[in-house]
């Protein structure tokens, strides 16, 4: 028999392409993940259920915030952030989007669009989880085309009155700070600062969830919501900033789709190796051979992707086409993968216990949260063609 | 006041390999900040921290690789690093070594210039005495409590019968004790920072070191022979692959020992 290469995850040495500091932050979270999150993490999906324990934990990480820089953020390289969401998809979604709301959304708008005043209020709180984020743009009536949303923002003296309604908002029923992404006057789309407990601001936890069902998405609704003048994000001008910032945390998301992918890939392998059937290891059927090798090559063809996009993340040459490719093969590739971990599990595949099912169900948001894989196609095909195709 | 904190980098786990062709430690694979050195870093940042204001330096000298060792200690709050390497430094023993360190202190001026109490790789105690003495400065030695005031550096000493308390003007050296202090975690935060803190590299030439005092060249001591340690005699080894417990209670009753 010829020994088995110790990482069949990194068959391209992608390893040694690292910045010692870059790792250093990925196993830090791995470890975390390991110790934290996958021992309670099913039931918290079953039950429907956020893990609130884990808050100050990741808190006490210190990665929130990300590639932010100052105000008590961490300041890592882009590939150091990529990693961090790599390993919340590979242990598990609901937290990956729980922190992608928090750190990439809520805190990254705050960092992107905010005054010193609000970055100096918010920032240091976020990145110690002291205090949480949200980040409600979607619409009961406008997901893909959030551009036309209808929430309104009426200037009344000192104050912005906020009215409409949104849904799918992550984190809000309990965050200390929630964006909300409101139309005003001129009907240019502006982002409002609403905090907690803020009178005409309710946000209802969603349920009935097939996926990602410990993180909290809530329907929010606004009724004259009074917040001063100043709660106003100054540096955004219209929605297409908005839609800037959510091409430069998308490519977070096609790192947290290699992770699902790793992990179902891991648990299959895994699998394939112990369980025997017809008095052999399946791993030592040559189908299962071919499935695992199929897995692997779209698993090396995202890790080179994400790599190669958080470069020219770091070096500030991301395009919205970059990001948009990205999250749409990710995605697409990850569910797929997953979907072929499932089945080597077989029947055991569909029991929580062996995790890839709940990476299964966790993915489904991922394929369409942040843009679906439609929009992201058409995002990609006006940046190759120059016509848009969908607005 | 500037703190230089002397600090090698060791192979990871301080996994002692011997190249017996070149009789050096085998230094391929990980390299990570000697443990004891994490003692003077840790020191130093409190005695700056206390102080309220200071520099803490880091000196090492060794291959380019060494700079795992550097950003460990920047990741912990070190302010800038400088790494002396060059070909005609390898190998190197300790009198060689104590010049190009030396020369590099001299350089940097600091008040106190601290090491760690040892090297886990090859257990030497010695370089920080060299070090002193080239500099002509006061040394105090294993010190497990460490002391800045009015110029004066204050060390209890561990010795075999109790405490030595000894004073010395600054500038001066000294080497501290494992027992010092608990080195602290570097945070995330420390960690990316680290990239971005101030690193110099110096060849021997910039330090005026004459070639012939560096390397093989410049070292008085030679390695003659290596062996193995002596055989522990007959052992068996039992792998952790589920059977084990069962392996070892058998093991222990076959010897009557259960």
């Amino acid at each position: 028999m010829v020994e088995a290469r110790r990482s069949s995850t990194d068959l391209y040495l992608l390893e040694e392409l690292l910045d010692p500091a870059d790792r250093e932050v990925r196993d830090r979270v791995r470890d975390f993940c390991e110790r934290e999150v996958l021992p309670i993490v099913n039931d918290c999906w079953e039950r429907a259920e956020f893990p609130f324990a884990l808050v100050p934990k990741i808190g006490a990480l210190g990665i929130a915030g990300g590639t932010i820089e100052g105000y008590g953020c961490p300041g890592m390289s882009a590939t150091a952030s990529g990693l961090v969401n790599l390993e919340w998809g590979r242990a598990d979604g609901s937290l990956g989007t729980f922190f992608g709301v928090h750190s990439n959304l809520a805190m990254g708008s705050i960092a992107a669009f905010g005054s010193d005043a609000q970055k100096e209020r918010w920032l240091p709180p976020l990145a110690r989880l002291e205090a949480v984020g949200a980040f409600a743009l979607t619409e009961p009536a406008h997901g893909s085309d959030a551009v036309r949303l209808e929430t309104r923002a009426r200037l009344d003296g000192e104050d912005y009155v906020l009215d409409g309604a949104k849904r799918w908002i992550g984190n809000a029923s309990f965050a200390d700070v929630t964006i909300v992404w409101a139309r005003d006057e001129d009907g240019d789309v502006g982002g409002f600062l609403v905090e907690r407990g803020a009178p005409g601001f309710v946000a209802e936890v969603m349920t009935g969830k097939a996926s990602q069902r410990a993180v909290w998405q809530t329907d929010i609704v606004l009724t004259g919501v009074r917040v001063p003048a100043e709660s106003r994000l100054p540096g955004c001008r219209g929605y297409r900033d908005v839609a800037h910032h959510l091409a430069r945390t998308r490519y977070t998301v096609a790192w947290r789709a290699l992770g699902h992918a790793l992990a179902a890939y891991e648990a299959a392998l895994a699998y394939a190796l112990e369980r025997e059937q017809f008095g052999r290891k399946l791993a030592g059927f040559q189908l299962v051979q071919d499935a695992l090798v199929r897995m692997v090559a779209e698993i090396t063809a995202m890790q080179l992707l994400c790599l190669r996009l958080s470069q020219l993340v770091e070096d500030g040459r991301l395009t919205a086409g970059m990001a948009s490719l990205a999250k749409l093969n990710n995605a697409a590739k990850a569910r797929a993968i997953v979907a072929q971990a499932r089945d080597i599990l077989g029947g055991n595949g569909i029991l929580l216990e062996h995790h890839v099912a709940r990476h299964q169900a966790d993915l489904e948001a991922i394929y369409t949260f942040e843009g679906t894989d439609s929009i992201q196609s058409l995002i990609v095909g006006r940046e190759l063609t120059g016509l848009s195709a969908f607005a | 006041m500037r703190i230089a904190v002397c600090v090698k980098q060791v192979p990871e786990g301080a996994a002692k390999r011997i190249d017996p062709a070149t009789r050096r430690l085998d230094r391929a694979g990980e390299g990570a900040l000697n443990a004891y050195d994490a003692n003077a870093v840790e020191e130093a940042l409190r005695l700056k921290e206390s102080a309220g204001e200071g520099e803490v330096v880091l000196l090492t000298m060794g291959p380019a690789r060494a700079a795992d060792a550097i950003r460990k200690a920047l990741a912990m709050g070190a302010d800038r690093a400088i790494l002396v390497t060059d070909d005609a430094a390898a190998g190197s023993d300790l009198l060689a070594t104590s010049i190009a360190l030396a020369r590099a202190l001299e350089r940097e001026q600091p008040d106190l210039v601290l090491f760690g109490q040892q090297a886990a790789d090859s257990d030497g105690a010695v370089l920080w005495g060299a070090v002193a003495d080239r500099l002509r400065r006061p040394l105090i030695s294993q010190v497990a409590e460490l002391t800045l005031a009015d110029g004066v550096v204050t060390g209890k000493r561990q010795s075999e019968f109790g405490y030595d308390v000894i004073r010395a003007p600054l500038p001066a050296v000294v080497a501290v004790s494992d027992s010092i202090n608990e080195p602290r975690y570097p945070s995330l935060k420390g960690i990316m920072g680290a990239k971005k803190k101030p690193q110099e590299t110096l060849t021997l030439a910039d330090l005026g070191v004459e070639s012939d005092r560096a390397g093989e060249a410049g070292s008085r001591t030679e390695v003659l022979a290596l062996s193995e340690p002596p055989s522990r005699g007959e052992s068996r080894r039992i792998d952790g692959d589920g059977a084990a417990p069962e392996a070892i209670i058998a093991f222990l009753a076959e010897k009557r020992l259960v």
